[in-house]
């Protein structure tokens, strides 16, 4: 062993290791920003990873419609595939509608919320290790997303961009203690903090924390962000599903189901710009 | 066969094979989860790689593979490139110096991998965010079992390098 301490592999092993920790350490200081070998690496491989995940939900469609035994489905896709020419012209119309269906979707949020501004992404990996379920999507700084940007669906908030690269982006979401959100009851008003937990996290729930000992919340309630941080006021969050006491007895605390159904996205939308926003960055996604 | 041809072959294999296992990780079709314990599938790949490459190539197969993760993974800046170098060139030294060439050796070194990758991800990433009881019930329910269940896939890849090492002693 020792002579493999003198030896060139090692000085070359040793010189990787101090130019990425010192990456790792400029990064961090700096955060919000995916590392400059992990963005080249992530911008070479976003078409593949694009690709499996696309070959994974065609599989999953597949799969579905088998198993739902929609046998007309099936003969259907038979008689498709005779019509292959007609197909191919009716290709590019198909793509369209999917898109206007998908935008469809967000017109009453953007019109409800005409300061809002939209880009829609697509999810291209998740980090099955992590139990929060954070994932990337296809877009980053070179398409106007920035860090702490909102994620949402046209269900509900999702999360938000917790690093931005030039192609992609890492999206934390409200299933995470990482994310502290000002919240809302919106029947009572009463206000809390939404932030994740490991326990519920598992079954896709987050908590509504810090809610007073007097507050009115009820099961079957809907929480909407509050306006206070990096989120615009009244975006859904979730229902409440079970209320409960805090472990020292001072307040109360609901365990909420998000309406964006996190373990199925494909699509998300991203708000890059909207009234108010980056008044109060600090503390957030650190 | 030529020697050279040989090793571009083989080289192309490896490439092929940590692109492969490092993409599809990240995607639904390698989710394997058992009682909602995950795995990942690129240490006792490393493992098995490392025990017949150098330590150069070990470090150099740890690096692309932990970028490759790196630009997917929640949180982490060089984490995965930093810690699966370390273990690249710890197990291809090892196996050199301190074990044998065989699968209890292999079964050993994988279960060690494993339980540095997890802790020391524990450690810098969910130590603090989570609070101290979160953190050590991540610990407990997350993180040690997702070790013991990535280094019980030591088995395919340990059989697979072997044969590959076979392979080139016979072409």
């Amino acid at each position: 062993m020792r002579f493999f301490f003198r030896s060139k592999q090692f000085k070359v092993i040793l010189s990787i290791l101090i130019a990425l920790i010192a990456v790792s350490v400029i990064f961090s200081i700096i955060g919000s920003h995916i590392s400059p070998q992990a963005n080249i690496i992530g911008t070479i491989t976003a078409p593949f990873r694009s690709a499996v995940n696309g070959i994974y939900s065609g599989i999953e469609d597949f799969v579905s419609a088998y198993r739902d035994g929609n046998k007309l489905m099936l003969e259907n896709a038979e008689l498709e595939a005779e019509l292959n020419d007609l197909r191919e012209q009716l290709a590019d119309y198909h793509q369209t509608q999917a898109e206007n269906e998908f935008y469809k979707k967000y017109l009453k949020i953007a019109e409800n919320n005409p300061d809002f501004k939209f880009t829609a992404a697509t999810l291209i990996s998740r980090d099955n290790d992590d139990p929060y379920q954070s994932f990337v999507i296809n877009k980053g700084s070179l398409n106007g997303v920035s860090a702490y940007d909102p994620v949402i669906t046209d269900a509900g908030l999702v999360g938000f961009i917790s690093q931005v690269g030039l192609t992609t982006s890492k999206v934390t979401t409200v299933l995470s203690p990482e994310l502290s959100l000002g919240a809302l009851d919106n029947r009572t008003n009463d206000s809390g903090v939404i932030s994740g937990d490991l326990e519920i996290a598992k079954s896709g729930k987050t908590k509504f924390y810090n809610l007073a000992r007097s507050c009115n919340v009820a099961i079957g309630d809907y929480v909407i962000t509050s306006g206070e941080g990096i989120f615009p006021k009244g975006l859904l969050i979730g229902k409440i599903e079970a209320i409960g006491n805090d472990k020292y007895n001072t307040s109360i605390y609901a365990t909420v189901t998000p309406f964006a159904d996190i373990s199925e996205l494909r699509q998300v939308m991203i708000i890059t710009e909207f009234d108010g926003q980056g008044n109060v960055l600090d503390g957030v996604g650190d | 066969m030529p020697k050279n041809l040989k090793k571009v072959l083989i080289a192309t294999f490896n490439v092929i094979i940590f692109f492969l296992i490092s993409l599809l990780h990240y995607s639904d079709f390698l989710d394997i989860k058992i009682f909602g314990v995950g795995t990942t599938l690129l240490i006792p790949l490393l493992v098995a790689f490392s025990l017949w490459h150098s330590p150069l190539a070990s470090a150099i197969a740890g690096v692309l593979s932990g970028m490759i993760m790196d630009s997917s993974a929640h949180g982490s800046y060089c984490f995965n490139a930093i810690v699966l170098l370390l273990l690249g060139t710890f197990v291809s030294v090892a196996s050199s110096t301190l074990f044998n060439k065989n699968l209890p050796s292999a079964i050993v070194i994988s279960l060690i991998c494993s339980v540095v990758y997890y802790v020391s991800q524990w450690a810098i990433f969910h130590t603090f965010s989570e609070g101290v009881n979160n953190g050590l019930a991540f610990l407990l329910q997350i993180s040690l079992p997702s070790a013991v269940l990535t280094a019980l896939f030591i088995f395919p890849f340990y059989y697979l390098y072997k044969y590959i090492e076979k392979l080139k002693l016979k072409i």
